[in-house]
């Protein structure tokens, strides 16, 4: 190595610049300040603009939610003034044989008793303080049973398999109804299927069943295989064995709800959600992009006018889900879109809770949906949808006007607050 | 001694070694707008503050040698006659006190002023490239705000995170004509940008979306600069520079903004090294800042300054073989930018030492600055630290 470059030179070089580098990363920067703003910060004030809108370009109303058989409850209602309804289960696959407590064995069934319906219940949604009686009826036919007046017809007395009396208000989380022993022995020894027609007579009063519970059928029929009492009852869930459907479609009929008495069908000034059978209603909205590209929405708000319901619950508050929907354009069945739409929850939009019978301006929250419509892509319409808490066995609706309200003041509108763009880099 | 002392051993027709572009092209892009000073303070308002742009050593003496100090892109002349080629490398952290009334608040901020590198080339002719923070504008303020919306007034938490700075990129080339005369010229590039970040909290943040926007601004521009050193008698020198200011624009998103003028500057020196190892200086200096007024909007209130300085830089005792340089100074400027028709008056007394280290291979500068600035019409002043660290590295050595 040359003199100039001796091994001390390069040493102290290294030093030197290691002490440089060191005390340029060493100081932190700390530059929050402000208390003696406003007097030595001069700043071009910009206001907050409050604008109401109305952005709704489409808002309807659709019925037949949730998709049949996929509510986890079911509605058992008599209330003849305002909700009727009857419950169907399907039992296709009866045991023919049966294992004795579990054991090794394998015998063929040919006695059977204490035939019961267990049904599950949602305490949260019974109702009625005077006895009422649920009948059980065998509904199994050659017919059609797709179509709901065939089924209604077979509530019939001489179709009567077992009934109880009790008082919904008494009840606890389940409920055993007493099945007709001659009639279900005669359909595990002859492998037919046992369809159950369930109805609340004798008085007026609901029970919200438990559908479904843990992948399988909740309401289970069980029985003793034999007359000798010390072997284990037999449960069956529902199931159903149609040929020639999806999977789908036979969960659909496993156990549904028939719907005699519900809510009326929305005229087209009116938004109904809820209901029964259950509705959601759709809004698309446009927002201009004079407020939508060139400012930060600080606040947006739903502003709906709520009709009075009496249908059902009218009296006890209910909350209203809002969904996202998140298809494009190319999907223009809204249906489908709302089949499609997710919960409301990912866009960390919160449900609220309305009385049915009350009327006014209602005011939904839904500031994060609108502040994340510029991050959409623009085949994806801008919308919202609500469906009912507790939906299918939610005897409640909400009903609200409509986009074709003849006074614009009651039609959906969209308040929104936001700050225009402020370009404060050049002072 | 002489004022070059970043060439001790003059040598000419060095070539200029890969490693020194690589690092010129290097620093180019490390002084990029990074740092400032703070509004919310009086130092920042406007543009930001003028950094100064002069070496560690001449800040040191209050920028009085800034007109004769090679390592200082202002008077293109003092890299005529340059001896070796010169990487150089500073960092000039500021610790600022804020008072107004009963406000006292401390804020730091970090820059790195000055890069440069510069070679000889032949017949005494001397070639630099240099990137040096001409505005320094960062800063943030928390406060609290109150908006009415819906006829309700929300109390807010704003911020606001100001950051970015415009350049001095400039290329310049000195000639030493004779022993007492030297010339210069430079072509200056002033770039940069500002990036704003705005935030406003509400309470209920449930109800109300918080605000969060961010616009930049880039500027670009341009500007010739002169000057001349020139020996009068044996131990007495005057040097002088003049910068033309070119235009300069604001653009945000590729779309011109405004346009105004970079500010002609003039400044002009004597410097006295009639004592062996003592050299003394005094300066004035001129820029029309005036000429940006357009630039930005009409919260700018931009004012022309006149401001002098005077320092020395005497031998001191020896540290690793090496004689210290220690320095003083004192200069009283007069910043740029003010508020409500106020000027914002600044009084610098610094000092400094440098050691040569390695043969003459790398040196050390170290810098320490008070400063004292006061709002015109009473009521804000501020003090500031600033500490200054610089490193020249001169490969090919003696």
């Amino acid at each position: 190595m040359p003199e100039r470059f001796s091994l001390q030179s390069v040493r102290l070089s290294l030093l030197a610049i290691v002490l440089a580098a060191g005390t340029i990363a060493g100081c932190t920067e700390s530059y929050d300040g402000g208390a003696a703003c406003p007097s030595l910060c001069p700043v071009r004030q910009t206001a907050f603009r409050d604008t109401i809108i109305e952005a709704v370009t489409l808002d309807t109303a659709v019925a037949g939610f949730p998709t049949l058989g996929l509510s986890s409850t079911l509605l058992l209602a008599n209330r003849p003034d305002t909700v009727v309804t009857r419950g169907v289960l399907r039992y296709d696959v009866l045991p023919t044989a049966f294992r004795p407590n579990n054991g090794a064995d394998t015998l063929s069934i040919t006695v059977i008793d204490s035939v019961y319906l267990r049904l599950a219940l949602d305490s949260t949604g019974r109702r009625g303080t005077t006895p009422v009686t649920i009948q059980v009826y065998d509904v199994d036919t050659t017919a059609n049973d797709s179509v709901t007046s065939v089924v209604r017809s077979l509530f019939r007395a001489d179709r009567l398999l077992g009934s109880l009396t009790f008082t919904p208000s008494s009840t606890r989380d389940s409920l055993r109804v007493p099945l007709s022993r001659t009639l279900v022995a005669a359909k595990v020894r002859s492998k037919s299927r046992l369809r159950l027609g369930l109805a609340l007579t004798n008085g007026s009063g609901q029970l919200r069943l438990r559908a479904f519970e843990l992948g399988s059928g909740a309401p289970r029929v069980t029985f003793d295989p034999s007359n000798d009492t010390t072997y284990t009852p037999v449960n069956i869930s529902t199931a159903t064995t149609i040929s020639g459907v999806t999977d789908d479609a036979a969960l659909a009929y496993q156990a549904y709800t028939i719907i005699e008495r519900g809510s009326d069908v929305p005229a087209s000034n009116t938004l109904v959600v809820g209901g029964m059978p259950a509705y959601r209603t759709y809004l698309r909205f446009v927002v201009p992009a004079s407020v939508s590209d060139s400012g930060t929405i600080v606040r947006a708000e739903l502003l709906l006018t709520q009709r009075p319901s009496a249908f059902g619950n009218s009296a006890d508050s209910v909350s209203i889900v809002p969904l996202i929907p998140t298809s494009s354009d190319a999907v223009t069945d809204v249906r489908r879109i709302l089949d499609l739409a997710a919960e409301g929850a990912f866009a960390s939009l919160d449900t609220t809770r309305l009385v049915p019978r009350d009327s006014g301006q209602r005011v939904v929250n839904v500031l994060n949906l609108v502040r994340s419509w510029r991050a959409l892509a623009s085949n994806v319409p801008r919308a919202l949808a609500f469906r009912i808490s507790g939906e299918g066995a939610q005897p409640a609706e909400l009903r609200f006007f409509s986009s074709e309200a003849a006074v614009a003041s009651l039609r959906p509108r969209l308040r929104i607050t936001y700050l225009p763009r402020v370009e404060g880099a050049l002072p | 001694m002489s004022m070059r002392q970043t060439t001790p051993a003059h040598r000419t027709g060095v070539r200029v070694p890969a490693l020194a572009y690589a690092l010129a092209a290097i620093a180019m892009s490390a002084v990029a707008p990074v740092d400032g000073a703070a509004q919310g303070t009086i130092s920042g308002l406007g543009f930001g503050y003028p950094v100064g742009g002069v070496s560690t050593r001449a800040a040191g003496t209050a920028g009085s040698f800034g007109e004769f100090d090679a390592v200082s892109p202002r008077n293109p002349a003092s890299i005529g006659g340059l001896g070796r080629t010169l990487i150089a490398a500073q960092t000039e952290p500021e610790f600022r006190t804020l008072r107004f009334g009963a406000v006292k608040e401390r804020t730091t901020a970090q820059r790195v002023p000055l890069l440069m590198v510069a070679f000889p080339a032949r017949h005494g002719i001397g070639v630099a490239l240099s990137a040096a923070t001409f505005l320094d504008r960062s800063y943030t303020t928390v406060t609290k705000g109150a908006v009415t919306i819906g006829g309700t007034t929300l109390i807010t938490d704003d911020r606001s995170d100001v950051r970015g700075s415009i350049a001095d990129l400039r290329g310049a080339v000195g000639w030493r004509v004779n022993p007492r005369l030297s010339v210069g010229v430079a072509g200056h590039l002033f770039t940069g940008d500002n990036v704003v970040a705005i935030s406003r909290t509400f309470p209920d943040t449930t109800a109300f979306g918080s605000v969060l926007d961010s616009s930049r601004v880039t500027y670009f521009g341009n500007g010739v600069s002169v000057g001349g050193e020139l020996l009068l008698v044996k131990g007495l020198s005057a040097s002088a520079s003049y910068r033309a200011g070119g235009g300069i624009e604001s653009r945000v998103r590729d779309s011109v903004r405004s346009r105004a003028d970079v500010p002609n500057r003039l400044g002009a020196s004597l410097r006295y090294d009639g004592l062996p190892g003592s050299i003394f200086a005094v300066g004035i200096e001129r820029q029309d800042w005036t000429s940006m007024q357009g630039l930005g909007s009409s919260l700018v209130q931009a004012h022309d300054v006149m401001n002098w300085h005077a320092g020395a830089e005497v031998g001191g005792p020896r540290l690793l073989g090496s004689s210290l340089q220690l320095r003083v100074g004192y200069a009283n400027n007069t910043l740029p930018f003010g508020l409500n028709a106020q000027t914002v008056r600044e009084s610098r007394i610094t000092t400094g030492f440098g050691v040569p280290l390695a043969r003459d291979l790398v040196s050390l500068d170290f810098s320490l600055q008070r400063a004292n600035r006061t709002l015109g019409g009473g009521g804000a002043k501020e003090s500031a630290w600033l500490v200054g660290l610089g490193v020249q590295i001169r490969p090919g050595g003696p």
